[in-house]
């Protein structure tokens, strides 16, 4: 099973991560909470545990009592970060995880979620999502930048500090935290993979799914649509359409949705025309 | 000559007309991307419904199978050229699990462990495909082996007989002659093969694995000679083929055999050898980080073999009583049966035969150790004639290992200790056989009932082989009736043994050993009776004396 930021979670920890999701949801559905706040000092968390490891073993030793568990966070945090947090990490850390490891992954997970809670309470969900899937592409097609953000050994701070020189002014606050923190913590992957991941969850939240769609050219609006019913008859739910434009297609659509790819693309015919041919 | 004129008009249309046969369907695709690749393998990301075993398509159209399913991402061999994989590349699902092409048209080609032709002979049409991994004969399907299969060795079908459905393994040091008899083997199905009568005809396949492609080269050249190519297979794997296709060569073997057996065929296929098989799978397990065990081989390579052999089966007669023949050959590291490959196939197998590297070295071919082959379902197919003649004879010849031991040391033997050595002495030498030249089965039953019946005792050693073949050849000429009766009906009566003594008896009269000396037994004279045996006596005249 495979969740929305792309790591493997066994049965008890994706239990413990569905709990903390409602949690997390309740806290924010209270007026007086604010979502980038909470998003923020979740991934702050989530990097302290990433750092230390004695305290990550701690607070997911399923063993222990979960009230002392509860304890030794709220003993440590109390005072530095809002109470909302609090009240979230509190089912975090009385859940029982699998593993200390993926007990950092559900907290990344909650982090991203309340960060596209808070871009939907703006009413800018899509924007994100688009975004997300555009600084993908971008990151592709850009292999250095990748593989700056992705080094394990760069410091941070100054990575950070590339992102902003980069992106400030050009997206939103919500991508832009993402975009850090995913470069902050590559796990040995792809940052665009990351995203890409990020970009499915946003989805997710608006009930759909991604499809990622390539094109020799731009789409007018109303393809677009055009395409976005299609594709929601042929996998019956709705369906976010991201496009990427790429001339070296030369005609046609190609559509990846998850693991399934239709490839309708001049460039694709012509290459299993290649294969009939030289078989 | 006329001048060949298309013009470029006529050439295009004939390509468009190619091209428009082939219509690209848009459908869904399932597709996963190459995480790593590397020595053969290649992990994949996605492809959520791959199914154990399926072919997976990589870019270029290299095929690979998936062998790991894991909850993220599949293990996957490659099967053929994994130069050009790299990571971020797309897989595609083809929905087929590992299977190949079957049919009539394989006979007489050479194909790679996919069923594809590689001797440049063109296309082959097959009849349908088989999976690979299909179950065995279940115990209701089957029957005992009853029909035996002649190796046209007289050695093997004397001592160690193969029935049809057996599974006989073949196992010896390098060099020490064990391909040579199963291409024996399969040369002397040639007969049962121009008989044209289905139940008689053997259809071989050979399946050679991590071989050097000059082997393979020569075993296919003698078979082309001898005019065995018209029904034999051969699968090749040679040494330079990824492990992948190693792993798969004796499952398309014996894929294309079952579906001749289930035909009501008789099938015989030769896994020339197993051994480079379990490495070739020890190499592609630890790459896909399975544990190792014993000798570094995954746990499951005693079912890697266990599986394969058990597909050898003599049908039922409901199901047309075809059968399937294995003969797996091992390579043992100085003689040593008891490792741990040679282990697990000896107990798989129904027997086997044993090449001793010293018998080889000794000139002794095929080097066959008596004392540790056995065949333990192959005595009820043996041809009756032959079972008759041969009942002594391996006892004959282990007595004579365990004396001529003993012998080294003494000086002195009493007769009858002699008389064994000589007899064994003798055995062993009319049981050497050159390659190529397999022995018809009522010849083997008449060299078979000379040496046992002692026929071979006044001929000198050196001349036993010469004296063999010239007696077989005056049989054939003036004796037909004997070899004919043997053929006919498989019985050895004891009548036919009379007229045999007789030939044998008169033949002796006219051979010369290369020594000068006669071969015709000097009967020891008998000693006389008593009252007639008259003393000599001396009288001493002696006057009387004087009184």
């Amino acid at each position: 099973m495979t969740d929305s930021a792309g790591t493997t979670l066994h049965a008890a920890s994706r239990e413990a991560l569905a709990t903390a999701e409602q949690r997390l949801g309740e806290v924010l559905g209270d007026p007086g909470a604010n979502p980038a706040v909470v998003g923020e000092e979740l991934y702050s968390f989530a990097h302290l545990l990433g750092s230390e490891i004695r305290l990550r073993r701690a607070v997911a030793d399923a063993s222990s009592d979960p009230a002392a568990r509860q304890g030794l966070v709220r003993g440590l945090l109390d005072g530095k970060v809002s109470e909302p947090t609090l009240q979230v990490l509190d089912t975090v850390v009385t859940g029982r995880w699998s593993k200390p490891r993926e007990l950092l992954d559900g907290l990344t997970a909650l982090a991203a979620s309340a960060l596209l809670q808070g871009a939907e309470r703006e009413g800018n969900l899509e924007t994100v999502e688009q975004e997300l899937f555009s600084l993908a592409r971008v990151l592709t097609d850009q292999p250095r930048l990748e593989s700056v953000l992705a080094d394990r050994t760069a410091p941070t701070e100054a990575k950070r500090r590339l992102v902003r020189e980069l992106f400030t002014g050009k997206l939103t606050s919500v991508t832009q935290t993402m975009l850090e923190q995913a470069a902050a913590r590559p796990r040995g992957r792809a940052v665009a993979n990351a995203l890409d991941k990020l970009a499915q969850q946003a989805a997710a939240r608006r009930d759909r799914s991604v499809a990622h769609v390539v094109t020799p050219k731009e789409l007018s609006e109303q393809q677009r649509e055009a395409l976005a019913e299609r594709l929601r008859r042929i996998y019956g739910r709705p369906i976010a359409v991201h496009v990427e434009v790429r001339p070296d297609l030369i005609g046609g659509l190609l559509v990846k949705v998850g693991d399934e790819v239709i490839d309708g693309s001049a460039a694709g015919r012509l290459r299993a025309l290649q294969g009939e041919l030289t078989r | 000559m006329a001048e060949l004129t298309i013009s470029s008009e006529e050439v295009a249309n004939a390509i468009e007309n190619y091209v428009s046969s082939y219509s690209p369907d848009v459908s869904r695709e399932e597709v996963g991307v190459v995480v790593d690749a590397g020595d053969g393998i290649a992990h994949v990301e996605g492809l959520p419904s791959a199914m154990a075993n399926e072919l997976l398509e990589f870019p270029g159209g290299v095929l690979g199978v998936a062998l790991n399913l894991e909850p993220t991402q599949l293990g996957v061999t490659i099967l053929g050229d994994f130069e050009s994989i790299e990571e971020g590349q797309e897989v595609k699902r083809t929905g087929k699990i590992l299977s190949v092409p079957v049919g009539e048209e394989f006979l007489g080609r050479v194909v790679d462990p996919l069923g594809q032709p590689i001797d440049g002979l063109g296309d082959i049409t097959a009849e349908e495909r088989r999976a690979l991994e299909l179950q065995a004969a279940s115990v209701v399907q089957r029957q005992p082996v009853s029909e035996p299969l002649q190796t046209g060795i007289t050695a093997i079908d004397a001592m160690t007989p193969i029935g049809r459905g057996q599974r006989q393994l073949v196992i010896g040091d390098r060099k020490t002659g064990k391909t040579a008899v199963c291409v024996d083997t399969i040369i002397n199905q040639k007969a049962n093969w121009e008989s044209g009568d289905p139940a008689k005809q053997v259809r071989c396949i050979y399946v050679a694995i991590g071989q050097k492609g000059s082997t393979i080269a020569a075993v296919r050249e003698s078979l082309q000679s001898a005019g065995a190519m018209e029904y034999t297979t051969i699968v090749a794997a040679p040494a330079s083929d990824s492990a992948g296709y190693k792993w798969l060569a004796p499952y398309t073997g014996s894929a294309l055999g079952q579906h001749w057996m289930y035909q009501g065929k008789h099938v015989l296929v030769v896994f020339d050898d197993l051994t480079k098989q379990a490495e070739a799978y020890r190499a592609i397990s630890l790459l896909l980080r399975r544990p190792p065990g014993r000798e570094a081989f995954p746990g499951d390579v005693f079912y890697l073999h266990s599986r394969l052999l058990e597909r050898c089966a003599k049908l039922s007669d409901e199901l047309g009583g075809g059968s399937l023949t294995g003969l797996p050959i091992i390579e043992t590291k100085a003689n040593d049966i008891s490792a741990y490959i040679p282990t697990n196939v000896i107990s798989i197998t129904d027997g086997q035969c044993f090449f001793q590297s010293d018998l080889f070295n000794s000139g002794q071919r095929p080097a066959i150790d008596v004392g540790t082959s056995v065949s333990r379902v192959g005595g009820d197919a043996q041809v009756k004639a032959m079972k008759k003649v041969a009942g002594s004879l391996r006892i004959d010849l282990s007595q004579y290992r365990e004396l001529e031991a003993f012998a080294a040391f003494a000086s002195d033997l009493d007769a009858a200790s002699k008389a064994q050595l000589d007899r064994g002495e003798r055995l062993y030498e009319v049981l050497k056989q050159p390659q190529y030249s397999p022995i018809p089965v009522e010849e083997q039953v008449v060299t078979v009932y000379l040496g046992t019946n002692g026929h071979y005792d006044s001929v000198p050693t050196d001349d036993v082989r010469r004296f063999n073949r010239e007696f077989l050849d005056h049989v054939r000429r003036k004796h037909e009736g004997i070899l004919a009766e043997v053929r006919d009906t498989g019985e050895w009566t004891g009548e036919n043994a009379k007229r045999l003594d007789d030939a044998v008896d008169e033949f002796k009269k006219q051979f010369t050993a290369s020594d000068g000396s006669s071969v015709v037994p000097q009967r020891e004279a008998d000693a006389m009776e008593a009252e007639k045996v008259g003393q000599e006596t001396v009288k001493v005249a002696k006057p009387a004396p004087k009184k």
